[in-house]
């Protein structure tokens, strides 16, 4: 179950090919973040994957969240969009209130409820969108570059609920352009017009020939860690800064 | 060009005082409702202030004057905002940029199109190409260049960082170096991503609940306490600089590239260890 499976798909944008016979496999309860440079067509896979191909095996539904969330915001008030998605597939109301009550209190959405989605911040805009779909009972999440408008705090705490969603077996595929977001993921693909590497994050982050061979900007943790490692002045992966600064000035 | 807002009112803006410093970048943050972009509409005349006054290279502009010739600003502020031009899709770059010059009542030099487009790093074989045609970050270029053609002495850029990747915000961040050191321009930066604002800005303005919150040299904003109350992010390497202070007691010199932050804790480490690191 939960599983996405792409065998041989060929990928065409106007009369140029962008993918020759992509194959690929996602297994369930994993968590992906795709990464690649602008127009190297994760939008172009995204979209395929959600209209469905015959070279495109889905187990599981598909929830997804693109990258403009004016095109998914329904609801008047935060609280009702919040609400929508469940409501249209008949939640029970017991079910709706514990799941607004617990998302709320997680992203700390007190203050904004009562307010008209589209007068929020953009990163706010994408947040509450976000939290419409991750209240369903989950198969498969689909994002296109979904988070790339919040602030670094924020993200944070969307990546770290990620693993929470990730223990009930949703499988998450995350299009990314940001490449800090490969942080926590199991897996990290690059794509190029072509499919570059399909790693374990742990192998990507601990190797910085990957970065430079591909152009691609380090995480200013992972940059500066494995240059502290290069000095001596460190011996391990560190998962924050704040430990960071501690294991220097032990 | 130093522009000089003086006890400006506009919108929800109350006497506003802001300088923006003769051939450097200054950066315009805030939220997306903090009012910012009123600021970015006044700089670039868009839209008249109610009251107040303008004082341009030591030189006032007193809007309450009738006599005041608020649009010849125009001339000498170029405003830049990316994915405009869609309505000109149809059209070559030529064509575009010949139109934008006859409403400024250029004539149309062929010769000032193409050394425009150099001055971007675009050759002179793109006057040809169709605008639809045109990747983003070539349309971006394109949509200098053209504010560039009537020779602007400052450049306002609105958010030119959205929707671009890391790559190209190398690219623009080159470029915009480029305009200051060879080309003096005078450039203000409206946006909200910290990380570049770090790199390119020498001055910052932050803009929050339609005032003016704090001001000044990048590190001393970028530091500052009262950041806390917002909803700006603070770019990671100055969050471990600050870190790092408050557990060594160490006051750093601030950096905003890793290279140079290495050198520096490195010779402290070594310093604390009396040498055997």
């Amino acid at each position: 179950m939960n599983k996405v499976e792409i065998k041989n798909l060929i990928l065409k944008r106007e009369n140029t090919v962008i993918y020759d016979k992509l194959n690929l496999v996602i297994n369930s309860g994993v968590y992906t973040t795709i990464i690649g440079p602008s127009s190297s067509g994760k939008t172009t896979l995204f979209n395929t994957i959600i209209k469905g191909n015959k070279s495109i095996k889905v187990n599981g539904n598909i929830n997804y969240v693109v990258t403009n969330p004016d095109k998914q915001i329904v609801g008047r008030t935060v609280d009702k969009q919040l609400k929508f998605f469940m409501e249209m597939n008949n939640y029970s109301k017991r079910v709706i209130s514990s799941r607004i009550k617990a998302i709320v209190s997680y992203f700390n959405l007190d203050s904004i409820l009562d307010k008209d989605p589209y007068k929020l911040s953009l990163g706010e805009k994408q947040l509450v969108v976000l939290c419409s779909i991750m209240v369903l009972d989950l198969d498969i999440l689909l994002l296109d570059n979904a988070l790339c408008r919040m602030n670094r705090n924020l993200k944070e705490k969307v990546l770290s609920y990620f693993n929470k969603l990730k223990k009930k077996k949703v499988t998450i595929i995350n299009f990314a352009s940001d490449v800090s977001e490969i942080i926590g993921s199991d897996y990290t693909i690059l794509v190029d017009k072509k499919l570059v590497f399909n790693k374990k994050t742990k192998e990507v982050i601990s190797d910085n020939k990957i970065f430079e061979e591909n152009h691609l900007k380090l995480p200013f943790l992972l940059d500066i860690t494995n240059k502290l490692k290069y000095y001596g002045l460190i011996d391990k992966n560190i998962k924050d800064i704040e430990s960071l600064v501690d294991e220097i000035w032990k | 060009m130093e522009i000089v807002l003086s006890d400006i009112s506009v919108g929800n803006f109350k006497k506003l005082n802001m300088c923006i410093f003769d051939a450097k970048v200054t950066a315009i943050i805030g939220d997306n409702a903090s009012g910012k972009s009123i600021i970015g509409e006044v700089l670039s005349t868009l839209r008249k202030p109610d009251s107040g006054k303008f004082i341009i290279d030591k030189n006032v502009l007193d809007l309450k004057r009738q006599d005041v010739d608020y649009n010849r600003l125009r001339f000498d502020i170029g405003y830049v905002i990316q994915n405009t031009d869609i309505t000109f899709f149809e059209r070559t770059v030529e064509e575009h940029m010949a139109y934008q010059l006859s409403v400024y009542n250029y004539k149309k030099s062929k010769k000032r199109i193409i050394d425009s487009l150099k001055m971007v790093g675009l050759d002179s074989s793109f006057i040809n190409r169709k605008i639809k045609t045109l990747s983003d970050s070539e349309r971006f270029k394109v949509a200098l260049a053209t504010t560039l053609s009537i020779n602007p002495k400052v450049l306002v850029l609105d958010d030119p960082t959205c929707f671009l990747d890391e790559s190209k915000k190398d690219n623009l961040y080159k470029l915009i170096k480029m305009m200051k050191l060879k080309y003096n321009k005078t450039i203000v930066i409206l946006s909200n991503d910290t990380e570049f604002i770090l790199r390119v800005a020498d001055y910052i303005y932050v803009i929050n609940n339609d005032k003016i919150l704090i001001h000044g040299n990048k590190y001393d904003v970028l530091t500052s306490s009262k950041l806390k109350n917002t909803n700006i992010s603070i770019p990671d390497i100055i969050k471990f600089q600050k870190l790092f202070e408050h557990k060594t007691k160490i006051k750093l010199e601030y950096r905003d590239n890793v290279n140079d932050l290495i050198k520096d804790i490195y010779y402290y480490v070594e310093k604390k260890s009396g040498g055997k690191k």
